[in-house]
């Protein structure tokens, strides 16, 4: 037996398809699956250090601290620092209690997985088969031997079950095959069915199924027993209401782990299949025990009855038929589908949500703004990496089959639904504030440019995926384009929707700043342009590497150009226009310059964007990327022909806006001016870009029009791995033992020690060089005490977010707003938010509001002042703050 | 219990039923003398990693030990009630006796008794009736009682 390439194993030259070329998705998978199981453990854990004594501690320290600024007579300036420092230890050290409980539920399921393997050969009375019938033993060597693995799964048995079952088990490199006595038996009586039954299982180690399926098994059950059973002790003094929303979510995040791996782990029969079909040379002898001997399963699906359906649904092996259709048709391997999207998303968003709670409750100063993004980093790329995998894994198999590849879209669209599904249902967003909707418009809006930019993304990844591997000519350089495109286009959406978060969900408390405020925050960043360039140059670069002739090159260059002159010749009317019909001193206002800047750059980035769309029309999808790139060289042409006009105008009094003076001639740019100007006009037009592109090109469609790209004339099929070795492997189950042990009991103490400890020590240093030490509230610590801290809190969390780096306000006081918002819930204050305004605004218009929200965002506080003061014609003052009410009593309030 | 009796009668029972399982049968004995109770069949069909299809497949060699005890100890039964004052020795001897394969060793007696043709038709239903208890399909296990008849003299 050789790695014969039959049946799921086909080559370039034979045109058949290799399954195993590239990785599976079924890897991310498992990992999202242990991964939303130890975020709902960090929420139970955090849960659970309240219960036991946390809460009390914060509490305490926050009205101590609190006292202490009063008793100092630190003004508003400096009680703020001081505030924070005081109260930030305990922060934390809630925070750090949520991720010590994380850590001592994977800790405890990482024991369970490389303690089970024991456990089960003692109840199973299972014994080396070796020892007792060595002859069947030796086969089994020989098997693997003509396999290719050098170290073998060790071969155990219990000689008095006499059925024909089979089974691998096992942990980090110490994996055993369990054999029932019917099977050994097969061996003298049926050798060809001993083979295949087997082969099935080693392809189950070589797959390496074994340790990530245990482990997401005992992940879960280390959570149900170290987390849900003392959670729900906690749970006897909390109203019927908190616990039927936590309830709910439970069972959900249950059903999602359960049906979850179950399906991941259906998938991976298949797989082994996959491979056992290819090492025994056919599929013949597995479709022999599967009860399909001599038969060509059809391509099509059988249709089932509810019950049988329904079952499937929980069983962790495919239906016999489903199992032999494969087999006959392997490609059936390699499709894109939108429910695997769906459920992937649904635990990222799960996950997400966790680690936002954990991102910000442990970041402090200036970190806080980039909470959100660091855990949005840490769990949406997984998510991406599900579809970005199946997306080029679809592509593979649809040239070789010489097929329409995938678009991509309807599963990135599922993708963003399931972020969407499963931020509602993790269990920290138990609670719902009066008047926080769960879909109100920001939801819908929000939901909607979550979905479209997932599709987008996945629909770019599928073009990299066709670019690159009509380029790579080996197996190691095509897993690594797929590597680079699964970080660049995991990195690019976690990196946008982290940034927009935080200000979405204030958006969703009130209207402080509408939603042009959040796209220009996250577009005046420079890593955002970054990623969106690295999306559009990764799939360009293997589009060059093939060869230009793809690409529609002049279309691009004359629809730059033209773009870029419309521009000028739009720029240049509209100053002699404004010089010649309004007047100076409507010129000198800042909110005419306001609305001047923001006219040139929509139409600057409009007409990069229909640049791009005239490029992706001329071209197909496939030269979207060239698209891309053309919409971010015209803004890079129209930032330098904007800004020059200023300088032009400068010294030509007829084009300018504001009157020159000889002193000012010629006027010069900042260099970082330009470069902020270029970052934002830059990131907007490749955004616009793309959803231009993607309109076009469907309307096109649907007009019957749609321009079909050449196909690639062959693509490589990359060659498999050589088949690594799997077996005994001397220290990696001691060491993990040891690790995942020592990490189980540092958690498990970590949580209790920090609910239990006393409240930190605080004090600051006087001016007579004594250490100013409040004394400890007398008494039990009430409800309203506990109001008190968390309102005094906010108060100060909120003024110190606003003395954050100027770029980075939005977000910080973001972060507290929702920190605020989380604690509220948590006492189970009848909180209500709503923005009140000082006085009622005459005459205010909902464009100067707009601007003062967009020099909020670009940290220009006292330009957002002035846009307020210009809001009222009739001279009288205007001051809009949202304001936070538990009850009857103001909690705190941010203004402006 | 007479193990020897019961380790020597299935391995006859193996010999004629499936003799391809004799390379295991030294191993399946020894377990099953040391835990007699323990024989089963894997019924999960459906677990993590398993390869999911249950076949027929069975192994012979743990039904034929679990089946020749339970029809040693039936005879023993017989034997103690027609022999109620005999010493536990005679009565394992009188058993033996009735075995085919024991019958020219010394330790027969001359006068050995043999089994009624009734009492034949107890035997194997008792055997049918463990095989079933066991779970054995149907034919193997008509197939273990028809040998385990085939070892036993009749009048």
């Amino acid at each position: 037996m050789t790695e014969n390439r039959a049946a799921g194993g086909g080559s370039p030259a034979d045109g058949r398809l290799d399954v195993f070329a590239l990785p599976a998705e079924t890897t991310f998978r498992f990992i999202l699956l242990v991964l939303v199981t130890l975020a709902a453990g960090f929420f139970v854990a955090d849960w659970v250090f309240f219960s036991l004594g946390g809460d009390n501690q914060e509490t305490q320290t926050t009205l101590r601290c609190g006292r202490l600024v009063s008793e100092i007579g630190a003004a508003d300036g400096t009680a703020t620092p001081i505030l924070a420092d005081c109260t930030g230890p305990i922060q934390q050290r809630s925070g750090l209690a949520g991720i010590a409980g994380a850590v001592a539920i994977l800790g405890l399921g990482g024991l369970g997985c490389c303690i089970a393997p024991a456990v089960r050969m003692r109840r199973r009375r299972l014994r080396p088969l070796r020892d007792d019938v060595p002859a069947v033993a030796e086969a089994i060597e020989e098997l693997c031997g003509e396999v290719g693995m050098r170290r073998c799964p060790e071969p155990v048995w219990n000689p008095l079950d006499g059925g024909a079952s089979a089974l691998a088990f096992g942990a980090f490199g110490r994996h055993r095959i369990a054999l029932g006595a019917g099977l050994v038996a097969s061996h003298f009586r049926a050798p060809e069915r001993f083979r295949a039954v087997l082969t099935h299982e080693l392809a189950h180690v070589r797959n390496r199924d074994v340790t990530l399926t245990y482990m997401s098994v005992y992940v879960w059950w280390a959570f149900v027993l170290a987390g849900v059973v003392p959670f729900l002790f906690t749970l006897f003094d909390e109203g019927g209401d908190t616990i039927l929303d936590l309830g709910w979510r439970l069972a959900a995040l249950t059903a999602l782990v359960y049906l979850g791996r179950n399906a991941v782990l259906r998938a991976r029969e298949a797989y082994a299949d996959a491979r056992a079909a290819r090492w025994l040379g056919s599929p013949q002898p597995l479709m022999e025990l599967l009860g399909r001997t001599g038969e060509t399963p059809s391509a099509r699906r059988v249709p089932q009855d509810a019950v049988r359906a329904l079952r499937g649904f929980v069983a962790v092996h495919p239906t016999p038929s489903l199992r032999a259709r494969l087999l006959g048709h392997p490609d059936g391997l390699m499709r894109l589908s939108p429910f695997v999207g769906l459920a992937a998303g649904i635990a990222a968003g799960v996950s997400f949500s966790e680690a936002q709670d954990a991102t910000t409750l442990v970041a402090t100063g200036g970190a806080e703004s980039l909470a959100t993004t660091w855990a949005a980093l840490a769990t949406v790329p997984l998510a991406i990496g599900v579809v970005v995998v199946a997306a080029w894994r679809a592509t593979m198999a649809a040239v070789v089959m010489r097929r329409r590849p995938p678009t991509g879209l309807i599963a990135g669209i599922a993708v963003a639904a399931g972020l969407f599904v499963g931020g509602l249902i993790a269990p920290g967003e138990a609670f719902q504030l009066p008047g926080e909707s769960v879909a109100g418009w920001v939801d819908v809006i929000w939901a909607g440019a979550v979905g479209l930019l997932a599709a987008l993304f996945t629909g770019l990844a599928v073009i990299g995926a066709e670019a690159w591997l009509g380029t790579v000519r080996g197996g190691r350089t095509a897993r690594a384009a797929l590597a680079v495109g699964w970080i660049v286009t995991g990195v690019a959406f976690a990196w946008l929707v982290g940034q927009a978060v935080p200000l979405v969900e204030v958006l969703k408390l009130s209207e402080l700043f509408g939603l042009r405020a959040v796209i220009v925050y996250v577009t005046s960043k420079d890593v955002t342009l970054a990623v969106l360039a690295a999306v559009a140059a990764f799939p360009f670069v293997a589009q060059l590497i093939r060869g230009r002739g793809l690409l529609p090159w002049r279309t691009a260059l004359v629809a730059v150009a033209a773009a870029v002159l419309v521009f000028l010749v739009v720029a240049v009317s509209w100053r002699l226009i404004v010089h010649n019909t309004v007047s100076l001193q409507e010129r000198k206002t800042n909110d005419f310059y306001f609305h001047y800047q923001n006219s040139h750059e929509a139409i600057a980035v409009g007409l990069a964007a229909a640049a791009a769309c005239v490029v992706a029309l001329r071209g197909g999808r496939r030269a979207a990327p060239l698209g891309l790139i053309a919409a971010l060289a015209t803004v890079g042409l129209a930032v330098p022909a904007f800004l020059g006009l200023v300088t032009a105008a400068s010294c030509a009094e007829s084009i300018s806006i504001a009157p020159p003076g000889p002193q000012n001639c010629p006027t010069g740019v900042a260099g970082s001016y330009f470069w902020d100007t270029f970052v934002r006009w830059g990131s907007e037009a490749m955004l616009l870009a793309m959803v231009a592109m993607l309109a076009g090109l469907v309307v096109r469609r649907l007009a019957g029009r749609a321009r079909v790209a050449p196909a690639p004339v062959a693509i490589a099929t990359p060659a498999p791995r050589p088949t690594v070795a799997h077996g005994e492997r001397g220290l990696a189950l001691p060491l993990a033992t040891v690790g995942f042990g020592i990490a189980a009991l540092a958690g498990v103490v970590a949580v209790i020690v920090l609910a239990r400890a006393a409240p930190p020590e605080i004090g600051v240093p006087t001016a007579a060089g004594q250490l100013s030490v409040p004394e400890p509230p007398s008494g039990a610590v009430t409800w309203t005490d506990k109001l008190e801290a968390a309102c005094t809190r906010a108060a100060m969390d909120i003024h110190a977010a606003e003395r954050a780096p100027a770029a980075q306000v939005p977000a910080a006081v973001a972060q507290q707003v929702r920190r605020l918002v989380g604690e509220l819930k948590r006492i189970q204050a009848p909180a209500e938010a709503r923005v009140d305004a000082a006085t009622f605004l005459f005459g205010a218009t909902a464009r100067h509001l707009d601007y003062a929200a967009t020099a909020l965002s670009l940290g220009n506080r006292a330009l957002a002042q002035r846009s307020l003061d210009a809001a009222t014609k009739s001279g009288r003052g205007a001051e809009k703050y949202l304001a936070l009410y538990a009850g009857a009593q103001q909690c705190t309030v941010i203004g402006f | 219990m007479d193990e020897d009796l019961v380790t020597s009668l299935a391995r006859e029972m193996v010999e004629d039923c499936a003799p391809e399982e004799l390379p295991m049968f030294e191993a399946t004995s020894e377990v099953f003398v040391a835990d007699p109770d323990r024989v089963e069949k894997e019924v999960a069909k459906d677990e993590m990693l398993g390869f999911g299809i249950e076949t027929a497949l069975v192994a012979i060699a743990p039904y034929a030990l679990a089946i020749a005890r339970h029809v040693v100890a039936t005879l023993l039964e017989q034997v103690e009630g027609a022999v109620a004052e005999e010493s536990q020795g005679v009565v394992r001897e009188r058993v033996r006796a009735l075995f085919k394969r024991f019958r020219g060793s010394e330790t027969a007696t001359e006068d050995a008794p043999a089994l009624t043709t009734e009492q034949l038709g107890i035997v194997k239903a008792a055997a049918i009736a463990k095989a079933s208890e066991l779970g054995l399909p149907e034919a193997q296990g008509r197939l273990l009682a028809d040998s385990v008849a085939g070892s036993l003299a009749t009048a």
